[in-house]
């Protein structure tokens, strides 16, 4: 019966290692929606996970842009009543950005 | 239709217009109609001389932003008021809106580079602080029909946004 017990934690040891060995086990990707409504982002502020994907979705009769400050990702023009291409984040960072046909619209999206 | 005693509209428009209004003007809804879609129509003007003469990035971004934005809100004021039936009026008020356009025009036409970029953007940002203050003061609470007062509600942000976005490029022109 002893050497059952050994060998059942050879292989959970085994399993063990594997998986460290693999690094951090992410969750599944999601998919995150921010609407853009009365020229702001909605929410504002994002807490997302790496390899997470984000759409803007414009509600307003202007067009917008989700425009990250140092210009390391950016939608492009949104147009009214459309959905942006979508913005998949793959570090970790606090982004912040902007539209950049109306600066004054500002958010912020954390990946963790 | 109930008529508003605007008083301020002298005050509110002077900025905009540098008009002289000397009357407080009463205004139905068809008359406010008419003010939006003249204020909207006058920014796209000012915004489409500014592409022929100006070579500042910032000035033609902005530029091009009030284009597209004031054309956006003139059409959705073109289809609500085929919507409603209603036939914009024109008026005192945005015919002193016309003729301090015209005046503005006037005084930058000779204008070249940096000289001209200052005088539009200080232009605009009194223009859209003018505009807003006219919005919450005057045509908003003078306003009858719901959709038409939510219309106006609804594009306020944006005017908001224009302001901001002003102030941002005299900014980074230097006063």
């Amino acid at each position: 019966m002893w050497i059952w017990s050994v060998a059942a934690l050879v292989v959970l040891g085994a399993l063990t290692f594997t998986r460290s060995a693999a690094g951090p086990v992410h969750p599944t990707p999601q998919r995150h929606m921010i609407e853009i409504r009365g020229l702001a982002f909605h929410p504002d502020t994002v807490p997302l996970s790496v390899g997470d994907t984000i759409v803007w979705i414009n509600h307003d009769i202007f067009p917008h842009t989700a425009t990250e400050r140092e210009k390391r990702w950016d939608t492009g023009t949104i147009a009214p009543d459309s959905t942006s291409r979508p913005i998949v984040l793959t570090d970790r960072n606090a982004f912040s950005y902007y539209c950049m046909l109306h600066p004054n619209m500002t958010g912020v999206v954390l990946v963790k | 239709m109930r008529h508003a005693t605007a008083l301020f509209f002298p005050l509110m428009f002077a900025a905009a217009t540098a008009a002289t209004a000397q009357t407080a003007p009463n205004l139905t809804d068809p008359e406010v109609a008419h003010v939006a879609v003249t204020a909207n129509s006058i920014d796209i003007a000012a915004g489409k001389f500014a592409l022929t003469v100006s070579t500042n990035a910032q000035v033609k971004q902005f530029a091009n932003t009030m284009i597209t934005d004031h054309s956006a809100v003139n059409a959705q004021a073109g289809a609500l008021a085929k919507k409603l039936g209603v036939t914009p009026k024109d008026n005192a008020v945005s015919q002193s809106l016309v003729v301090g356009a015209t005046a503005a025009h006037k005084s930058m036409e000779n204008l070249k580079g940096a000289a001209f970029d200052h005088a539009y953007i200080n232009r605009e940002v009194a223009y859209h602080q003018a505009v807003l203050d006219a919005l919450d003061k005057v045509l908003v609470p003078t306003t009858e029909n719901a959709e038409l007062k939510k219309l106006l509600t609804d594009v306020r942000p944006a005017f908001v946004a224009h302001l901001a976005h002003a102030k941002e490029v005299q900014k980074a022109l230097g006063k």
